[in-house]
């Protein structure tokens, strides 16, 4: 009888430690075909079919809800019907461990045998991966890597740098200079790429996770007597907070504010169809361009070093019903205004489906906040982890006595690369970009057929029945929409419902 | 066949009879003993010729050396009288007089070395002899050999040198007329005594039948070489039992007619009252020999934890040398500075006196400033490496120089059968301080048989150890170091290409040479930055390897450590152990066919001793190819840096 063939919960993200089961698309015993999907499960960043590696009978190890580490087995796939597993299913995670963990609590994660040969070998528990119990034959398998105390001082002083010749072409793309190497001995492509991107590195975040724990300096203490009632976080919301508070603890976070005129953006949408009506893809637009200029908005502070990224990386922030997400437009400082749309376009539709890809939201170098279709008037956008500022973008108001409508564009800052006068002064800029749309204002060309993806939601049923076709928000018609190239995609209100949104009011004005 | 003398032997000559006698009781009860399962292998008796012994034995003085064969007992009791240890080492015993190691053939005490391998103790002796002349000491060395030997090349390379350097060497040949079985009539050509003549040697002729006559010639023969002179002793004489055990196709006619002019079968004829009496005597002290020795413990395995090299974390210090030198300079200014500080270091070769001072100049002059302890050899590297043999087992330090790697092979025998063996089978009563020098590796287009790196079959002999030389650790401090400690024969593989490079510790930028804490060290160019792969050579490879690690990284962006050792046995492998634990790649680098080599017993005591470590691995050397002659050809076969890099890439992929 050949062995079972265990199914793993994959990583899917370097930032996951485990994996929450969701559900089961083949119930326990049921026979399977390989490559036919059996469970589902939730990562932080997506939910995740996993299919069958081999055809038999499905055998559960695990239960819907239960949250197991990365790489712990979920089910297994039997030869016979009555095979059993001699496997033990995996304990539930326990805590995360602390990102900085002393030897001596670190060695509690060993097996004594284990505890004494990677004391031998100079290994801590964080040499090693998950957060499970180390044993002697993953303290072997550890030390065979080379991932052992020496090779692990990476930060050692070398009394001189030298560059492989791939590196120095590298550096000239980048026009950076040797001084930055001073003291790091044989320099790489690989050594220059991480010190071009150091929080993307998977070297320096793999194996130390943050910790919200460690990274909300104080907790809080409920109110005294007052009754509560306890809820866990979804695991996405765990991870924003990781995110948000990783990027609130690193910075010295500051924000200025300017007011800028509807009309150019209305200008705008009207003279580039392009745009498909999303003027927050004009704002990702400009701000890609302007940021080349403003490079203290662009990158990174770590250590006593401003780390300026070579690439400008716009993620937008959207929540429209299934968690906040923030996809990435990369080299979007490369990229056309249709170019931009387009992408955005693309990133919503899959988020409408519950399907962006982990490494869509990942790479940004900056963000952009748009609730200006959620009726504020000004927002304070937290800076996400590893980067040095956030734009964000509130709704259309009107000051008293004056038809002209304005919208408030807001920058937060690290205050550690950038400081209150370059903001207003890259605030300004915008705005004066903007504004430039105002004097190209021509008569808006006549919209093509609308130019819907074949994958738009196609799910009538849901909701064609609750009445006529229009935007829950701008109550535009569908005819109307269609002369905007606008359309309709179907959201997931808090209290559960159903809701139809045009893709102007989901993009923001 | 020799006419018997009629003449009745003397009263004078009982005591010579007894000793005739007691050799043969004891080969007697030896034959008992082994019919009786109480022996191992087997026993080659000299029954019928105890008179060569006994004749010889009766000139020698204090301090006279003899070397003998795998017929040697009769030589051994008339050497020595020591019939007890005989025994018990014939019987195993750690009593025997090597402790039951060396058995019947290999036994050594009071000056006397027997080796079961045919002509090979001729040159050994020769050695001894020159031992002798250099310490100016009145001693001789006697040679014992058969009519068989007379087919062995070593013989007559032998008699040249002994001739030319007019070594007090006796070589007695004991002309039974059989090899094993086979007749002398079928293998021997021209005449027995014209042979030595031929290298201008004195000869002299006897008979054990006339053993009164024998005993004065040799007592002459003694003498005369005893002046300083070479000597060749025939004596006729026949054996009356099998050449071992029951491989005697003689006819029954033949041997009974031997047996009756047998001299001690006569004498227990003529006088059977006195013959009783002497082996009266003779049993009992055989009788208690024999109790005595199969009460002792048999022989024990030696530790061998000399040859496995313990775990250790190795201990890096960083190589500084002031002065880059040549390194034919350096390794010539170490053995000029050890033969001034210690007379007992001699150097022989071919064509390293000076002015010419050796194919690569290593020796110039150490000739000059030491006559006599830097001699010229004839092209006869048997018996230069025999004769170190000698020189070591008489107390020197002889440097052995083999001009060419290849020229090894002439040399096997002596190593193996010889060298590593004796400090064993003569239960460390000796050490063989021996040094083999010799420049191996090819590149300089001298084709097939004067360019391979054949260290790979002299690796892994218990007893020996085997050194490589590289460009980047002074070579000169290796040889003081060896000479200052060297207890065990030493190959050295110095490499034809370095010969002429600078030595010195520059490395490439980015990187630092270091050396560890072994008396022979390993070296490790140890990169500014966590390697990639490990890269293990030895030797000649050194500089390519060092100029790979430089493109690897300039070119490919990939990081290589080089681990390098200098002792090659016993192998040390945790430095290179070390290494692929943290960079999980290897590459292996000989210049050598790698065929069952060195790299391949590093890989495999590394899957052993760390399984899992080594994730990558590639070897690099030359085709199973003879090397060409042709220079471009050679130039493609042989490993080079572009070997190395392509290797590297391969690896990283």
């Amino acid at each position: 009888m050949s062995q079972p063939v265990p199914v793993t919960a994959p990583l899917n993200n370097v930032n996951d430690e485990s994996v929450v089961i969701l559900e089961w698309l083949k119930p326990d015993g049921a026979a399977v075909s390989a490559g036919e999907p059996v469970v589902s499960f939730e990562t932080s960043k997506a939910n995740v079919e996993i299919e069958a590696p081999a055809s038999g009978y499905l055998k559960h190890s695990t239960r819907v809800g239960q949250e197991v580490p990365v790489g712990a087995v979920l089910c297994y796939i039997v030869e016979n019907a009555d095979q059993p597993i001699a496997k033990a299913a995996p304990e539930p995670v326990q805590q995360p461990p602390a990102a900085q963990v002393n030897t001596e609590q670190s060695l509690q994660r060993f097996t004594p045998v284990a505890r004494k040969l990677a004391q031998e070998q100079g290994l801590e528990a964080h040499n090693f991966e998950g957060t499970g119990r180390i044993r002697k034959e993953d303290v072997l398998a550890q030390a065979a890597n080379g991932t052992s105390a020496s090779a692990l001082q990476t930060e050692q002083t070398w009394p001189l740098v030298r560059f492989s010749t791939a590196a120095k072409t590298l550096m000239n793309q980048h026009n950076l200079s040797p001084d930055r190497f001073t003291g790091k001995g044989l320099i790489r492509v690989q050594d220059v790429e991480r010190f071009l991107s150091p929080p993307a590195a998977p070297v320096t975040v793999q194996n130390q996770p943050i910790s919200i724990e460690h990274l909300s300096a104080l907790q809080h203490s409920p109110a005294a007597g007052v009754p509560v009632e306890k809820e866990a976080l979804p695991r996405r919301k765990k991870m924003e907070i990781k995110n948000l508070a990783a990027g609130l603890s690193a910075s010295v976070t500051s924000a200025v504010s300017v007011a800028c005129p509807t009309r150019s953006l209305k200008n705008a949408l009207r003279s580039h169809p392009e745009l498909r009506g999303s003027a927050t893809a004009l704002i990702v637009y400009e701000c890609a361009r302007l940021l080349k200029q403003f490079r203290v908005f662009n990158g990174c502070y770590i250590a006593g070093e401003a780390l300026y990224y070579q690439q400008v990386n716009v993620g937008f922030a959207i929540d429209a019903g299934f968690g906040l997400k923030v996809p990435v437009i990369p080299v979007a400082d490369s990229l056309t205004i249709a170019e931009i749309a387009e992408e955005m376009n693309k990133h919503i539709l899959a988020y409408m489906e519950d399907k962006l890809p982990p490494e869509s939201q990942s790479g940004g170098t900056f963000t952009i906040s748009d609730l200006s279709s959620e009726g504020v008037f000004s927002l304070f956008p937290l800076i996400s982890s590893g980067q040095s500022a956030i734009l964000g973008v509130g709704g259309e108001f009107f000051a008293s006595e004056n038809s002209e409508g304005f919208f408030t564009l807001t920058l937060s800052f690290d205050h550690q690369l950038g400081d209150g006068r370059q903001a207003a002064k890259f605030l300004n800029a915008l705005r004066d970009r903007l504004t430039a749309y105002e004097a190209a204002c021509t008569p808006p060309p006549l919209p093509g057929p609308p130019n819907i993806p074949a994958h738009a939601p196609a799910a009538a049923p849901l909701w064609s029945t609750e009445g006529d076709l229009e935007c829950s928000r701008c109550l535009r018609a569908m005819p109307d929409l269609q002369q905007l190239s606008a359309y309709l995609v179907p959201t997931v209100q808090s209290e559960g419902k159903i809701r139809l949104l045009c893709s102007l009011c989901l993009g923001g004005f | 066949m020799t006419d018997i003398a009629e003449t009745v032997p003397p009263v004078s000559l009982f005591p010579q009879i007894e000793k005739a006698l007691l050799i043969r009781s004891v080969e007697e009860r030896l034959l008992s003993l082994f019919a009786e399962g109480k022996l191992f292998g087997t026993v080659h008796t000299c029954i019928g010729q105890e008179f060569t012994g006994v004749a010889i034995a009766e000139s020698l003085q204090q301090g006279d050396l003899m070397c003998s064969n795998h017929r040697g007992h009769g030589h051994f009791i008339a050497k020595t009288n020591r019939v007890e240890e005989l025994i018990a080492e014939i019987m195993g015993r750690q009593n025997g007089v090597c402790g039951g190691r060396g058995g019947s053939q290999h036994i050594c005490a009071d000056g006397f070395y027997s080796n079961g391998i045919q002509g090979g103790m001729t040159a050994v002796g020769a050695g001894l002899a020159l031992s002798l002349k250099l310490k100016e000491q009145p001693n001789i060395v006697v040679v014992f050999i058969g009519d068989g030997t007379l087919g062995e090349g070593l013989l007559y390379e032998t008699f040249n040198i002994a001739s030319k350097w007019n070594l007090p060497l006796m070589v007695v040949i004991e002309n039974n007329l059989y090899a094993q079985s086979t007749s002398q009539t079928q293998t021997l050509a021209g005449d027995i005594l014209a042979r030595a003549e031929a290298f201008g040697i004195k000869t002299k002729h006897a008979d054990t039948w006339n053993y009164a006559a024998l005993i004065d010639t040799a007592k002459e023969a003694v003498e005369y070489v005893r002046q300083g002179n070479p000597l060749f002793f025939r004596i006729d004489t026949y054996r009356l039992m099998a050449h071992s055990k029951g491989d005697d196709d003689r006819s029954s006619d033949e041997v009974e007619g031997y047996r009756l002019k047998d001299p001690l079968t006569r004498f227990q004829a003529e006088y059977p009252d006195k013959a009783a009496e002497m082996l009266d005597r003779i049993k009992l002290r055989i009788d208690a020999a024999v109790q005595e020795a199969d009460n002792a413990p048999y022989t024990a395995a030696i530790s061998v934890s000399e040859e496995e090299i313990a775990k250790t974390q190795s201990v890096w210090h960083d190589i500084q040398i002031a002065q880059p030198e040549r390194m034919s300079t350096l390794l010539h200014g170490s053995l000029q500075r050890n033969m001034q500080s210690n007379p007992n270091i001699v150097i022989i070769g071919e064509d390293i006196e000076g002015p010419y001072g050796g194919a690569f100049k290593v020796t110039k002059n150490l000739s000059l400033e030491h006559p006599g302890r830097v001699r010229n050899t004839p092209i006869s590297e048997g018996m230069l490496s025999g004769a170190g043999n000698g020189l070591a087992l008489g107390g020197l330090i002889p440097v052995v120089e083999i001009m060419f790697g290849d020229f090894l092979t002439l040399c096997t025998d002596q190593f193996i059968n010889h060298a590593s063996k004796f400090r064993y089978m003569y239960n460390d009563k000796v050490t063989l301080p021996v040094i083999l020098r010799t420049p191996m590796g090819g590149k300089r287009g001298y084709g097939a048989t004067h360019s391979q790196c054949l260290e790979k079959h002299f690796l892994g002999l218990p007893g020996t150890q085997v050194l490589a030389l590289n460009n980047r650790l002074d070579p000169g401090i290796i040889y003081d170091t060896l000479f200052a400690s060297i207890d065990r024969p030493t190959l050295v593989i110095e490499n034809k290409m370095l010969y002429a490079m600078r030595v010195q510790s520059e490395a490439p930028e980015g990187f630092t040479w270091q050396y560890d804490e072994a008396q022979f060290p390993t070296l490790r160019l140890k990169p500014y930055g966590a390697a990639d792969l490990t890269l293990l050579c030895y030797g000649g490879m050194l500089p390519d390897a060092e100029k790979a690690v430089d493109t690897l990284f300039e070119e490919y962006d990939i990081i290589a450590e080089i681990i390098c050792p200098i002792q090659l046995y016993p192998l040390n492998p945790w430095p290179v152990i070390e290494s692929v634990q943290h960079s999980g790649r290897l590459i292996v680098v000989e210049e050598g066919h790698n065929f069952a080599a060195f790299g391949s017993e590093v890989i495999s005591q590394m899957m052993l001793h760390s399984p899992g470590a080594l994730k990558k691995l590639e070897r690099v050397g030359p085709p199973l190819h003879p090397i060409p002659s042709c220079g471009p050809l050679e130039k493609a076969l042989l490993p080079g840096v572009s070997h190395i890099v392509e290797a590297g890439k391969r690896v990283m992929q």
